[in-house]
């Protein structure tokens, strides 16, 4: 239960869905401050207000206190009240709590994965998105990013060389002309490559609306390929955020046994997993979790 | 640095991850072939309610080790459908 009031206008100011993650969070040993609160209740009538609501099954603002408020879900669902997905908070691999810091520049979730393996698990596999929560041609993934390494990185999803689908965002160094976004796409399918990172901070977003994956830095879409897509499996590799599930096909891991965690270097301020997102729908969000990381003083 | 993992120790990591659902130490293949940790988990392990304070005995149980995480396998490019 909220102690105290938040700011101006109290408990009845607050949108449903951020009181409800503020217990979420009390009660995994975590801690909001009014001023987060109110941001993130902000967020959520920003979001209601646009009329995307329902894109989102899962998403993550990393905010709060401590580690133990930035794994706790904002959005578990397509709706308030709605059939949950995924883990009842994000599972923890691997950060240790001077990884996460809530505001300023560098706020956020911080990996530097390569040399130390850290990520974050959803509890959302390909096969509960692609044919539970949406299908494969209607289906994104975000990350708003706060990038630092100068090598290509890998920022959310999976790869399964053994069955031969990949469901995964990635890009270069910003000024690279290196960005790849599958969306359950076939091992055949076109490897896109193009389009250019301009910036080290911002949302990016893979998003398949129809038979089309658009690549989005902030609202501009960076590359566009038509892809093959195959039917969801079973069970299907884990969607990972700030990392991404392998197993190799012809490799010594298969069937979930892959290395993970691979790649990301960087600071993670929040993702998104759910239906897909028009361009216009894009912007919306991209505006909205914009408005949200300054609020937090956070690169945006 | 690095902490080395021996197969007893592998064994025990596994069920103390199994026992906690919200939180896993994820070990690394090195460059000897061995498994080890990063040992920053040492630092938020030692106090009730740090972190990985469930998993203290066994963190402090690994020796130091020079071996780094193995360099990663290439990204394999998508590869022709099987018809």
């Amino acid at each position: 239960m909220l102690s105290f009031k938040v700011l101006a206008g109290g408990l009845k100011s607050l949108h449903i869905e951020a009181i409800d993650w503020h217990n979420r969070v009390v009660s995994n040993g975590g801690s909001v401050s009014p001023y987060t609160l109110k941001a993130v209740s902000d967020f959520c009538r920003g979001i209601d207000s646009a009329g995307i609501r329902d894109r989102f099954a899962r998403l993550n603002l990393f905010c709060g206190n401590n580690l133990n408020s930035c794994v706790v879900p904002l959005y578990r669902s397509l709706s308030y009240g709605g059939t949950l997905y995924g883990n009842s908070t994000d599972t923890n691999n691997s950060f240790i709590s001077s990884d996460y810091v809530e505001t300023g520049s560098g706020g956020g979730l911080t990996s530097n994965s390569s040399p130390t393996n850290k990520w974050i698990s959803t509890g959302i596999t390909d096969e509960i998105l692609f044919s539970t929560i949406t299908n494969n041609q209607d289906s994104h993934m975000s990350l708003y990013m706060n990038y630092i390494s100068t090598a290509a990185t890998t920022i959310m999803g999976n790869q399964d060389e053994c069955n031969c689908y990949i469901s995964r965002m990635l890009f270069g160094p910003p000024g690279s002309n290196y960005i790849e976004a599958y969306m359950l796409s076939d091992c055949g399918a076109n490897n896109s490559q193009g389009g250019t990172i301009t910036t080290s901070y911002g949302l990016v977003t893979n998003s398949c609306t129809g038979s089309s994956i658009n690549y989005y830095n902030g609202n501009s879409s960076l590359l566009n390929h038509s892809t093959v897509l195959t039917t969801a499996p079973t069970p299907g590799l884990e969607i990972l955020v700030m990392g991404y599930t392998y197993d190799s096909y012809g490799g010594e891991f298969c069937n979930g046994s892959g290395p993970n965690g691979m790649d990301y270097t960087g600071t993670g301020c929040g993702y998104s997993i759910g239906k897909g997102l028009s361009s216009n729908q894009v912007t919306s969000y991209n505006n909205i979790i914009t408005t949200f990381q300054k609020a937090l003083g956070r690169n945006a | 640095m690095y902490l080395l993992i021996n197969g007893e120790q592998l064994n025990a990591l596994k069920n103390i991850n199994d026992a906690h659902s919200s939180s896993k130490i994820n070990p690394i293949k090195s460059n000897n072939g061995n498994m080890i940790v990063y040992s920053d988990l040492l630092t938020d392990c030692e106090n009730p309610g740090d972190t990985w304070y469930d998993w203290k005995e066994w963190l402090q149980s690994l020796q130091p080790t020079n071996d780094i995480p193995a360099p990663k396998p290439p990204r394999p490019a998508p590869k022709p459908k099987n018809s």
